[in-house]
């Protein structure tokens, strides 16, 4: 039965497998129509590519205007723009102009070094430009021969038009840009170039119109040298193509949306070109959330994509129950499969290699499948991305779980109640019938009732009337045993009659001494087989003297005082003493005679072992609603393993005797108590020797 | 010694014990006729009734063939002296036996001598009944109490107390000497058995009852525990 929840886990699991691949199948489908349609209308645009190979800058999208106030970092614009810090070169350009290492390399050649960043909307492109710590050397108009710092900017537009910009700060502040296009030279309105912490800043503002397709830089600072060039490219054209971020690539992107879909149109270099984040699915609301703001931490925001804010109106939605998807992924997140990570980082795709191949991921909560086409555009490879959540997977799967699961629950729940139940009803008749035969069977283990069987024809009635037929046959035995030394007496008796009577009649007829010697012994021997028989029968006998007894009310301290006083006469060897706790009223009802029996009985037993030279010690205590009455003697102790069956029928401790002992009259003893509902018990006295009876009689009977 | 030849009827289904007792008994004089079972029995005592009848209580195959037999012998004659000497000494049955009206009860642990004992005191107490009453009988007057020892009667408050053999002597021995106690085996030679102190109990016990139907207030046998009994004159 617990095998169910497995095989239907299995069940999901396969599902969910063939749907991931059916999934696989479909997005990869998607993808091809997708790829051409993207392809066709990229070339349709008829653009001018700059081949990129050599080394480009990237400008992010940034949906918002600037301001140009020279500050980044926190709080400022450039906060939420994930853009790539780019490198000038003050000697030879050797290589990438964006690979660190390189750049770390001439920072050690050059105290002196510079970057910058680009960010870029529908209609600017922002530059922002950061020098290492430097003596500013302004442009004085009255000494325009003396060397100043200075930065010319190249540009190109899609038509192919250049342009030429430059700045000469006067001062820390706003700035001006002259174009120096052609002869005619306009000023423009250009940022600000502050001079801060001993460095520049520079944020300006270039039209985008007129330097869509490359831009280039060349900073002119005489810090420690005359005109040191901080250049794009070391040659006279030194500008480089630029890549950004378009607002109409990302829409074309959109028209492909569906749930849980991200699109990246990616260039030859991995730049990333346009971004689409699909609406997130409603009830995945919570989920895509915490996802989205996992990878803000990460990668420092690249999901300010054109769809992603928009999913957020849906916080009424009905939330999933977090069970369920916590059961899914612990079930069929394969921990096979590699960890997502953000795959954008400042404007780039991290790990090319993985666009090779379609491949699932594994991401919390829920996996994510990626899958990419290459695209040709005027003879140069662009990449289109998709990353697809399973959402879609898990929400069939998830709805066939949560399905499967509730059955199966419900199933459980029934059998675990069904069984419950019956358990609970086994527990009780088996408790019921412990309680019948614990109830049946007195303290000293005599049936006093058999209780009945149950008529039930399973295992447990089997065994209630096994268990009723049991302690049937055990009472009829036990009343046998009991009645065994009766009838065996009555049946001794007859025999023994005969040949009483015979010796008798031996002894009244004249035999000479020798004869009548033997005689003799022949009666003392039957003499004493009587006493035995006699003995025999006797607790038989008292059991049917109960019925006739005399309760009466004496005042116990008197009786015993008269007992002890007549014991002192009939057994004069020995000492009695008898001890009363205090004057309290001794008064009790019970059957004097059957006492003065048991008392009889306890101190013929003392008497036999006690030593002659110390008392046999009564005492009488009264303690709540009982009498205490204990015989003390300073014979030797009870060998300590058979003191509670001192009471029972034929128990002997004693040594061989002369008399015949059974070992009854302990047992007479305790039947009076029981009789009496009292308790009496034995113990030995803490020492070498002494033992100790004790009788406890209630006294409201 | 006795001679009238007074004759015993023997009903014993145990042949040696009942040849055992036969012997004794002539030995002493007594006639004696055997009978092993109560069809016997009824067939002889219906030509001639004994002097005396000692009756085992089962009989064969009747476990109480004694009790029907001594409840046939008591309609047939109302003095017919009656004693049971069986190997049952159960008090039910000891009860049973002298509600049934048998004079005695004897168990077969008793020796020859007792039985002999309690044979004679019978047929002493039957002549006695027999002769006229005459000045010098030994009467024992104690308050209410009064005991004649020939005829072995007694009387409460001046109304007879229907007393077994066993009782009687009881009885006599304890009002012989008032106040004083008698321990268990005093009343036992007394009353020529031996029982065991449950039996004496026993009969200390009926005897009570016998005076309380005469007198709801009897109490001149007291308990002295573990002692014995004593007769109290108040």
């Amino acid at each position: 039965m617990l095998l169910l929840p497995w095989a239907g886990c299995q069940s999901v699991s396969i599902l969910e497998t063939s749907l991931r691949q059916s999934h696989s199948q479909l997005l990869d489908a998607k993808m091809a129509a997708a790829a051409q349609q993207v392809e066709q209308q990229l070339n349709k645009s008829q653009q001018i590519l700059f081949n990129v190979n050599q080394g480009n800058y990237y400008a992010p999208l940034t949906d918002s205007k600037m301001l140009l106030d020279g500050f980044d970092g926190e709080e400022s614009d450039w906060e939420n723009i994930d853009s790539p810090w780019f490198q000038l070169n003050s000697e030879g350009y050797n290589g990438n102009t964006n690979n660190v290492e390189t750049a770390r390399t001439s920072a050690q050649n050059t105290p002196t070094t510079v970057q910058f960043k680009l960010a870029a909307n529908a209609q600017l492109l922002y530059v922002f430009i950061q020098t290492s710590a430097l003596t500013p050397h302004y442009f004085n108009p009255t000494q325009p021969q003396r060397a100043a710092d200075q930065l010319n900017i190249r540009s190109v537009n899609n038509t192919g038009l250049i342009s030429h910009w430059q700045i000469n700060p006067q001062g820390s502040g706003r700035v001006e840009m002259h174009n120096t296009n052609q002869a005619m030279t306009t000023s423009r309105d250009a940022g600000t170039w502050l001079w801060r912490d001993g460095h520049y800043i520079i944020e300006i503002a270039i039209p985008i119109s007129l330097a869509s397709h490359a831009i280039g830089f060349d900073l002119i600072l005489n810090d420690q040298l005359i005109n040191q060039h901080f250049k794009s490219k070391s040659s006279s054209v030194y500008e480089r193509s630029l890549v950004r971020e378009q607002v109409t690539l990302s829409s074309q992107l959109a028209s492909f949306q569906q749930p849980g879909l991200s699109l990246y149109l990616l260039n030859s270099q991995y730049w990333l070109l346009g971004q689409h984040h699909s609406d997130q699915i409603p009830h995945q609301l919570s989920v895509a959330d915490d996802s989205d703001s996992d990878s803000d931490s990460d990668s420092n925001g690249n999901g300010n994509g054109n769809g992603n804010g928009n999913g957020n109106g849906n916080g009424n939605a009905i939330k999933p129950s977090w069970l369920s998807n916590a059961i899914y992924n612990k079930l069929f997140t394969s921990n096979s499969l590699p960890y997502w990570q953000a795959p954008i980082s400042l404007g780039r795709w991290i790990t090319p290699q993985q666009l090779e191949q379609s491949t699932w991921y594994q991401d919390s909560p829920i996996n994510k499948q990626l899958h990419s086409k290459t695209i040709m555009v005027h003879g140069q490879p662009f990449h289109l991305v998709a990353v697809q959540d399973s959402r879609q997977s898990l929400l069939s799967a998830s709805a066939a779980l949560n399905q499967l699961l509730s059955l199966l629950f419900t199933i459980i729940a029934v059998i675990v109640t069904g069984l419950f139940t019956f358990a609970s009803s086994l527990s009780w008749r088996i408790v019921k019938m412990k309680q019948n035969y614990r109830a049946a069977i007195d303290n000293d283990g005599k049936i006093m009732a058999v209780p009945d069987a149950s008529k039930m024809p399973d295992e447990l009635g089997d065994l209630s009337r096994v268990m009723q037929q049991l302690t049937a046959n055990q009472g009829r035995y036990t009343d046998y045993l009991a009645s065994l030394a009766d009838k065996l007496s009555h049946e001794l008796k007859t025999p023994v009659a005969v040949i009483r009577t015979s010796l008798e009649n031996l002894e009244l007829s004249n035999l000479d001494p020798q004869a009548s010697k033997y005689l003799t012994r022949a009666m003392q021997g039957t003499n004493r087989l009587s006493q035995t028989l006699n003995a025999l029968s006797e607790a038989n006998k008292l059991e049917q003297s109960f019925e006739y007894a005399q309760w009466q009310v004496v005042p116990f301290e008197d009786m015993l005082a008269e007992l002890t006083e007549a014991y002192r006469q009939i057994y004069t060897s020995h000492q009695f003493q008898f001890d009363l706790d205090d004057s309290r009223d001794y008064t009790i009802n019970l059957a004097p005679e059957l006492i003065v029996q048991l008392l009889d009985k306890l101190i013929s037993n003392a008497v036999d072992f006690a030593p002659v030279n110390q008392p046999i010690r009564l005492a009488l205590s009264k303690e709540h609603d009982r009498l205490r009455l204990t015989i003390t003697n300073q014979g030797p102790h009870f060998s300590s393993d058979n003191i509670p069956q001192l009471f029972d029928s034929m128990v002997s401790n004693r040594q061989q005797s002369d008399t015949p002992h059974l070992g009854l009259g302990l047992h007479i003893a305790k039947l009076i108590s029981d009789f009496h509902h009292g308790q009496i018990s034995a113990r030995n006295l803490p020492g070498e020797k002494g033992v100790i009876f004790e009788l406890l009689l209630p006294v409201g009977l | 010694m006795i001679k009238q030849q007074l004759h015993i009827a023997l009903v014993e289904d145990e042949i040696n014990i009942a040849e055992n007792y036969r012997d004794a008994l002539e030995r002493i004089g007594y006639r004696v006729s055997l009978f092993h079972n109560r069809q016997d029995a009824l067939a002889a005592f219906d030509t001639a009734l004994p002097d005396m009848a000692i009756i085992d209580v089962g009989l064969q195959d009747e476990y109480e063939g004694g009790f029907d037999l001594c409840r046939t012998l008591r309609q047939l004659s109302e003095t017919l002296p009656i004693i049971f000497l069986t190997a049952r000494n159960s008090e039910l049955d000891e009860i049973s036996a002298l509600r049934l009206g048998a004079d005695d009860y004897l168990t077969k642990d008793v020796s020859i001598h007792q039985v002999l004992a309690r044979v004679a005191a019978l047929f002493r107490r039957i002549q006695a009944l027999k002769k006229p009453p005459s000045a010098d009988e030994q009467i024992l007057n104690r308050g209410a109490l009064k005991i004649n020892i020939e005829r072995i009667e007694t009387e409460w408050q001046a109304q007879p107390v229907m007393l077994t053999l066993t009782e009687f002597w009881i009885v006599h021995t304890l009002a012989k000497h008032p106040g004083q106690v008698k321990n268990r085996d005093q009343l036992m030679d007394a009353a020529h058995v031996v029982l065991d102190n449950n039996t004496i109990t026993t009969h200390i016990k009926r005897i009570r009852k016998k005076f309380s139907d005469i007198d709801g207030d009897f109490n001149a046998i007291k308990t002295a525990y573990g002692m014995g009994y004593r007769w109290v004159i108040e």
